[in-house]
């Protein structure tokens, strides 16, 4: 996901001298292509994100496309004001980019986590947030984020390809797998398992689910999500964040304010509480019931009841 | 009249426009606003280039760069009368969305200065001579991010970048040097790779003379402006907390008074 990242400001960098790459010390080699290449458009502003997100405001005041790079939980968390007031409020063309959103910084603890940065700046006015889910998006959106006028903020987390590239619109949400039954709504690192778990599904129940991405936070696109709630009438919310303020509760909205039956709604995801677990990712995953197998049984149980 | 001595005049005749904007709001921010006037009026009318950009950093004093700007015909002096009516242009703490002649929306403490070290490393870089000038209070040195932004200022070599401290020693409710000690502040601004100097803020001689002295070409600048909260207006001079002041209809004509003479 992130040498996608750096793949695309590599290509963005060379075509557009205006753009530049602002680092708070996060990425550890990663970087380096980039501040080997592009000395003039790349500043390691240090550990001090907050100044590197209003530095960032400055520079795109005088001309600059500035792209930050930080720790998704120390850039939302620590710069928050930072972000409401000088990049949103000021509708500043600052690139804000987290990387290791969710749960990816697995046994750092719960301080590394961004399972947050969702419910807290889906709120902030003028602000426009993406949440890929593998590394083609994490391309694709780069480049959008370019394109846009005005205050990005893009999570890259764990992902990977759920061969549904060919249906990417940024407009519009991905329709990862059609189907019948049901509807598994992701978005980033869940993706994949949305994908995985309609397999299982499919394989051991002969229930047949579709799978939608929902790649931007921010302008929501919720037609594809009305649509598919009434075609199916069950809802299934995957998502490795808060539940709080997370997708669950964006949807859920959608659903309510556009007055859609269901005879289903239910969510995986974190709820109400910090994750601490000194392990791996899958094995975080598993103690706070997010993997394909433990979701599938539910879901399962779920149709059923 | 010489030249400081206009400016001095016109510096008088800025204080009772805002003066009489936080009359009619019926209160604001007299202290920290009528400690900076001469700072504003040396820079407005002296030394800023139209090129060159101003950050209110201490954004509470928005109501004297309302005024100035109004003397410096940047905005109609008639807008000065919707301080504090509802749907003003002109809020508490000044924001670009609503005038576009403040360069930059500020009102939280210590961002005014980050903000001010892209522009200038922006201006740096494109090799445009442009001077950034960016206002701080000293209750404001207190936040974290604004030493973030001198550390990221030196390190850069912003030469383009001057850092004005309003030092009028008070913060909110009582003095920085009990609540949380800026000093020794010279001591503290010369270590981080400052061109340092210091006036009287008071003086618009002597700021002006001192920012047009400013001669190193590797380092950012920062002045101290040792001021008075509230100068110009006797009572407020020596009152403990003149930060923020709900107006009392008796004193008024007192507070003008001092201010005409």
């Amino acid at each position: 996901m992130r040498n996608a990242f750096i793949k695309a400001m590599t290509d963005i960098l060379k075509k557009n001298k205006y753009v530049m790459m602002l680092n708070g010390d996060a990425g550890y080699k990663i970087f380096q292509p980039i501040s080997s290449k592009f000395k003039s458009q790349y500043i390691n502003c240090g550990i001090a994100e907050a100044n590197m997100i209003t530095v960032a405001t400055g520079l795109a005041k005088s001309g600059y496309i500035p792209f930050t790079y930080a720790i998704g939980a120390h850039v939302v968390y620590r710069a928050f004001e930072q972000i409401r007031n000088d990049v949103c409020l000021n509708k500043a063309n600052v690139k804000i980019v987290s990387g290791g959103t969710g749960l990816h910084y697995a046994d750092h603890g719960p301080t590394h986590h961004s399972t947050e940065d969702i419910s807290v700046l889906n709120c902030i006015p003028n602000l426009t947030i993406f949440s890929p889910s593998c590394p083609f998006e994490v391309l694709k959106m780069t480049k959008e984020a370019l394109k846009i006028k005005g205050p990005v903020y893009m999570r890259i987390g764990r992902g990977s390809s759920t061969k549904s590239e060919k249906n990417f619109n940024i407009k519009k949400n991905t329709l990862v797998k059609t189907g019948t039954d049901g509807t598994i709504i992701c978005t980033g690192p869940t993706v994949i398992i949305g994908y995985n778990v309609s397999k299982i599904l499919f394989d051991n129940y002969k229930l047949n689910f579709a799978v939608l991405n929902v790649h931007t936070i921010k302008p929501i696109e919720y037609k594809s999500i009305i649509n598919i709630a009434k075609k199916t009438g069950k809802i299934f919310v995957i998502e490795e964040h808060q539940m709080i303020g997370g997708l669950r509760d964006i949807i859920s909205n959608i659903i309510i304010s556009n007055k859609v039956y269901l005879s289903k709604f239910f969510a995986f995801g974190i709820n109400d509480q910090f994750c601490s677990y000194n392990g791996t990712y899958e094995g975080i995953k598993n103690k706070y019931n997010l993997t394909d197998k433990h979701i599938s049984k539910i879901i399962y149980k779920q149709v059923l009841k | 009249m010489n030249n400081f001595e206009l400016l001095k005049k016109k510096c008088k005749e800025i204080k009772i426009d805002a003066f009489e904007m936080l009359v009619r709001k019926g209160g604001g921010h007299f202290g920290g606003s009528f400690s900076c006037a001469e700072i504003l009026t040396s820079l407005f009318f002296n030394i800023l280039r139209k090129k060159d950009k101003f950050i209110m950093s201490k954004a509470h004093a928005s109501v004297i760069m309302y005024s100035t700007f109004s003397k410096k015909k940047i905005i109609n002096k008639k807008i000065l009368r919707s301080y504090g009516q509802e749907n003003s242009l002109l809020g508490v703490h000044a924001e670009h969305d609503l005038l576009d002649s403040v360069e930059f929306s500020c009102g939280s403490l210590g961002h005014g200065l980050s903000h001010s070290c892209g522009l200038a490393l922006g201006y740096k870089k494109k090799k445009i001579n442009v001077k950034i000038y960016c206002l701080i209070g000293d209750g404001e040195m207190q936040e974290g991010s604004i030493w973030e932004a001198l550390l990221f200022a030196a390190h850069h070599k912003l030469n383009n970048l001057y850092v004005i401290l309003d030092y009028n020693k008070k913060q909110s409710s009582g003095l920085v040097k009990d609540i949380l000690n800026l000093e020794p502040i010279k001591k503290k601004i010369s270590s981080f790779n400052f061109d340092l100097k210091s006036c009287n803020g008071h003086d618009i001689k002597d700021i002006i003379t001192k920012i047009k002295s400013f001669n190193n070409y590797n380092k950012p600048k920062f002045l101290i402006a040792n001021t008075i909260k509230g100068k110009g207006i006797k009572f407020l001079e020596n009152k403990h907390d003149c930060h923020y002041d709900v107006l009392d209809k008796n004193v008024i004509e007192k507070y003008k008074k001092d201010l005409t003479q």
